[in-house]
């Protein structure tokens, strides 16, 4: 091997040859931890200390040194360190602090507990550098020495003098003169519990002081084997505070309840936990945070929440109907914080939601519609047209479809307010959400007339769309119904006034075709296809109609008859499915033998005929069937000039273009034969048109009643039509407009009379079984055996989507099925099997 | 030793003077890997007021090798797979030692930096493995 590869031996030192031995090198030591202490050792060289630790230890010494260190640590901080602390407790202090705490003014204790503190502090920050330098210079002894025997490293040794000998100590004169066993570290927390009191009551503490007093118990240990957990900061002082902030907080909400309202209260809970946070963070310690975050919500909070939220004129009640929004995110704040299911929010939203909405019920029913006569008039174009006995005649029916549509208004109000509280106060929560869902789903679905009420509110902004309202305001309004059709559970019945109402404003020509459509899209993806079938079915029939009605007329000019073309036909086929019976006629609904069809005027009847023929012409077997209720006619008229009278309006020929029903055209086409003067009976109008006695009599209250269109005398003059009464043409009719609109009785989409609401549940019913029915078959068909609990869960899954069927209504079907041998019973179970 | 002295404010540097009088400006963070140095200059003892470290029992020679040391760490604090610090093999009892000194035992060292680096860098692990391999006497006496 090279010579310069061989390892050099370890050369002995030459120099410091004094330090070799034992008692030289404790000597230096010894004069050293007194500088240090003194704070005098600017002079002092680390390295020389160091080493001599070094040497001592590498000497085998190290045992020794640990005893010598650990002697003169205790000597030192019996007779330096204790004697400074003890001169701080005095006896008024102790029974301040721990005797009768409310003797003396917080001022005064304030003071006194602050130079407590600040002793303490600067007794413990001298003691804490002085042993962070001493362990340093012995970081060699505890590395080597301590590391390989059982005795704990000189640092908690020395630091922990001051939990064994202060801290868990009575010190003091008070220790002697008082018959009270005490130790400092009671004090300690007695006297910062007391400051942070203070804070909390408002007055300003020496915030810095108890964060080095917290600092001081978190550097501090139970034991020499310093474990993690074992702070004394964790084990006393943090018990202690949480004990006292419990108690602090429990009084303080009890007084808010007797002396504050719910909306103090939120704000005072919101500051409260602030604080405390900022107190954790500037004050003791962010370990314990979450701890006291826990403490204020179950005392201050939690405690006496339901007693807060009931409050009169302040709790949640006062808060929704208010529209108090930060009270109410504060509130949500809060209990999320507390709960995640939000329970003691909810069940209180969900009540309010459901009393609220029954609310605007019972508000309709005692609210006298009369005074919204205006608003109504504004609906309803007859009301508006109608002289006085009209308005009576009509008021109870418009009141009506003003309460349905005011009841839809208050509903979607409702649902905005919620909303936006949703969405400003509650972080558009998805729980929340459907909770107030629920709770609107179930009191729309308590009233009875909802699914009614929804269509009548459609049909009635759709009107209006065409008249004023811009499009987008329409649309805001429409997608508002949208919603609430989401809530409605009976939407078989809904679909069955949509379609009704549906078909009034189609045939009447009385909304935009495009906007129908889109709404009918909306409710098409909301409920799927087969809602919205016969309404889509509805849109195509008058689209053919449109086309059939123009491919007529070129038909009819092309074969040049003069005389038909004078009469413009607009023709609306209508495939009978898909429109409500209502529509398609009474006769429909009645019995089929005691329809009769009305005598049209010669020239209508040529028409028809012509009509027929031109229909039946590419599409033979098909029937079809005049709908005189649902018709219009135009009519030109021309009224003569008025004998007698040289100015006016009366003076000259006056020509109007009509617009009445069927049966008012027929009607007046009577009169067109008459002579002057003479006049036709209620009963010879009837016997020469066969027109049915009910329409007749809507008709001619149409047509010589209301003063806007009183082309009609009657005799006598009175506000009802009765059989006996006798009419003639009023040749002395003035009118301002040219094309003059008779009010028609049967466009008006109203509420429903009791009977008629009678009629179309039964009906829904009858349609409803047959839907049951459909759906056991279906259901059986697949399953072949099933058990009638089964069966009628099936069932119900199946058609919730169109209504909520009665169990009683699956088991009537269930019977009737049985009966007509669809089903067969399972011997000795109650279950059902399928016969194909 | 003033390799990246770009940056002259003193603080940042201390010298530490060897017993033959050899002077080594070194990083002070560098230097900080020694828990002896740094309990040298954190206190308030004459080390840390004047920023000069003498050590009477530490040579010249010795002492280089353990600056270097000190900023091969530094440079090599955040990297992995480093390789191994040259050490001659004639000092290496001498360094052995004097890394008991400064404190340079594995156990004291940042965790991260022991990870990275395993036992590569640790000097005082490095020297007893050199000296085991190749079966050298260690003429290891103390005092």
């Amino acid at each position: 091997m090279a010579s310069r590869n061989r390892i050099r031996p370890i050369r002995k030192p030459i120099i410091n040859k004094e330090l070799s031995d034992f008692e030289p090198c404790w000597e230096l030591l010894r004069g050293a931890l007194t500088d240090v202490h003194t704070k005098n050792a600017g002079h002092l060289s680390f390295e020389q200390l160091y080493r001599a630790s070094y040497k001592i230890v590498v000497n085998r010494k190290g045992d020794l040194l640990y005893q010598r260190v650990k002697e003169f640590e205790e000597t030192w901080f019996r007779d330096h360190v204790m004697p400074r602390i003890a001169e701080l407790i005095s006896v008024n202090l102790v029974t301040t602090a721990l005797i009768q705490p409310p003797a003396a003014s917080a001022h005064e204790r304030r003071e006194m507990g602050e130079k407590f503190l600040r002793g303490i502090r600067d007794v413990w920050a001298e003691h804490n550098t002085a042993m962070n330098m001493i362990s340093d210079i012995l970081m060699y002894l505890d590395r080597a020495h301590t590391s390989t025997t059982k005795n704990p490293p000189t640092w908690p040794v020395t630091i922990g003098l001051f939990r064994e000998h202060i801290l868990k100590t009575s010190l003091g004169k008070a220790a002697t003169e008082l018959n009270y066993s005490f130790v400092v570290f009671d004090i300690l927390n007695a006297v910062t519990l007391d400051l942070i009191n203070m804070e909390r009551d408002g007055d300003i503490i020496d915030r810095n002081l108890v964060r080095n007093i917290t600092a001081m118990l978190e550097a501090l240990y139970e034991t020499d084997d310093e474990i993690e957990n074992q702070k004394l900061y964790l084990t006393v002082f943090e018990p202690h505070y949480i004990e006292n902030s419990r108690d602090f907080y429990r009084r303080e909400c009890e007084k808010l309840i007797r002396e504050s309202d719910a909306g103090t209260w939120l704000r005072h809970t919101q500051r409260r936990l602030d604080e405390e946070q900022n107190r954790c963070e500037t004050t003791i310690s962010t370990w314990t945070s979450d701890k006291i975050a826990k403490v204020v919500q179950s005392e201050l909070f939690m405690a006496k929440l339901d007693d807060f939220l009931s409050m009169e004129g302040s709790g949640l009640k006062t808060m929704i109907d208010n529209d108090r929004v930060e009270d109410l995110s504060i509130l949500y704040q809060l209990i999320c914080k507390v709960d995640k299911n939000k329970t003691p929010l909810m069940g209180p939203l969900q009540s309010r939601v459901l009393e609220l909405g029954l609310e605007i019920e019972q508000n309709l029913k005692n609210t006298d519609f009369s005074t919204f006569s205006a608003v109504a008039g504004d609906a309803d174009d007859a009301a508006e047209g109608g002289d006085k006995a009209k308005v009576l005649t009509l008021s109870a029916a418009a009141q009506q479809t003003a309460a349905a549509i005011k009841w839809v208004d208050d509903v979607l109000q409702l649902k905005d307010k919620f909303d936006n509280l949703w969405t400003t106060c509650f972080d558009q929560d998805i729980m929340i959400q459907s909770a107030m869902t629920k709770s609107f789903s179930d009191f729309i679905n308590m009233f009875p007339r909802s699914s009614e009420f929804v269509s009548l509110f459609v049909d009635d902004n759709l009107k209006r769309g065409v008249r004023g309202k811009t499009e987008a305001e329409v649309d805001i309004v429409l997608d508002k119904a949208i919603v609430l059709l989401r809530y409605l559970t009976d939407r078989d019945m809904f679909e069955r006034y949509y379609q009704k109402h549906l078909a009034r404003r189609l045939l009447h020509g009385k909304s935009d075709t495009q906007t129908e459509k889109w709404m009918v899209l909306r409710m098409k993806s909301e409920m799927g296809n087969h809602f919205t079938s016969k309404f889509e079915g509805m849109f195509k029939d008058m689209e053919l109609s449109r086309d059939l009605t123009g491919s007529y007329r070129d038909h009819i000019r092309n074969l040049g008859d003069a005389d038909t073309a004078q009469i413009d036909l607009n023709i609306n086929v209508l495939t009978t499915n898909n429109w409500p019976p209502e529509v398609m006629g009474r006769s429909i609904s009645q019995e089929e033998g005691t329809r009769v069809d009305c005598a049209y005027p010669a020239t209508i009847k040529r028409l028809q005929d012509s009509f027929f023929k031109y229909y039946l012409k590419d599409r033979s077997g098909r029937v079809l069937t005049w709908v005189t209720s649902a018709g219009t006619a135009d009519i030109k008229c021309v009224f003569p000039k008025v004998l007698g009278k040289e100015t006016g309006a009366l003076s000259k020929e006056r020509r109007y273009e009509l617009n009445v029903s069927t049966y008012g055209m027929i009607v007046l086409m009577l009169f067109n034969d008459l002579a002057e003067g003479e006049s036709l009976s209620f009963e010879d109008i009837q016997a020469t048109t066969r027109i049915p006695a009910g329409d007749l009599t809507r008709t001619l209250a149409s047509l010589s009643i209301a003063p806007k269109a009183r082309v009609l005398l009657k005799n006598p003059l009175s506000k009802t039509i009765k059989s006996s009464d006798t009419f003639s043409f009023n040749a002395q009719f003035v009118s301002k407009a040219i094309k003059i609109k008779a009010p028609t009785i049967t466009s008006i989409s109203k509420v429903e009379g009791d009977e008629e609401r009678r009629e179309t549940e039964k009906r829904n019913d009858q349609t409803r079984a047959h839907t049951v029915d459909a759906a056991i078959v279906r259901i059986m068909k697949q399953r072949k055996q099933l058990t009638h609990t089964q069966l009628t869960t099936e069932v119900i899954t199946q058609l919730a989507s169109r209504f909520k069927p009665d169990i009683s209504l699956i088991k009537k079907r269930i019977e009737d099925l049985l009966v007509r041998e669809y089903l067969e019973r399972v011997e000795g179970e109650s279950a059902y099997r399928y016969l194909a | 030793m003033l390799t990246n002295g770009h940056d002259n404010s003193p603080s940042k540097y201390i010298t530490l003077v060897s017993s033959d009088g050899f002077e080594f400006v070194v990083l002070r963070e560098a230097a900080m890997i020694s828990p002896t140095i740094k309990g040298m200059l954190r206190g308030q003892f004459a080390e840390a007021i004047t920023g000069r470290c003498q050590f009477p029992e530490v040579s010249g020679v010795i002492l280089e090798k353990v600056v270097e040391y000190f900023h091969f760490w530094y440079k090599n604090r955040d990297k992995e797979d480093v390789p191994d610090m040259d050490i001659p093999v004639e000092l290496c009892l001498e360094l052995l030692v004097a890394a008991d000194y400064f404190g340079l035992d594995s156990k004291l060292l940042p965790t991260t930096f022991y990870k990275t680096t395993q036992e590569s860098v640790v000097l005082t692990f490095s020297l007893a493995f050199f000296a085991l391999q190749n079966k050298h006497e260690i003429p290891y006496s103390m005092g």
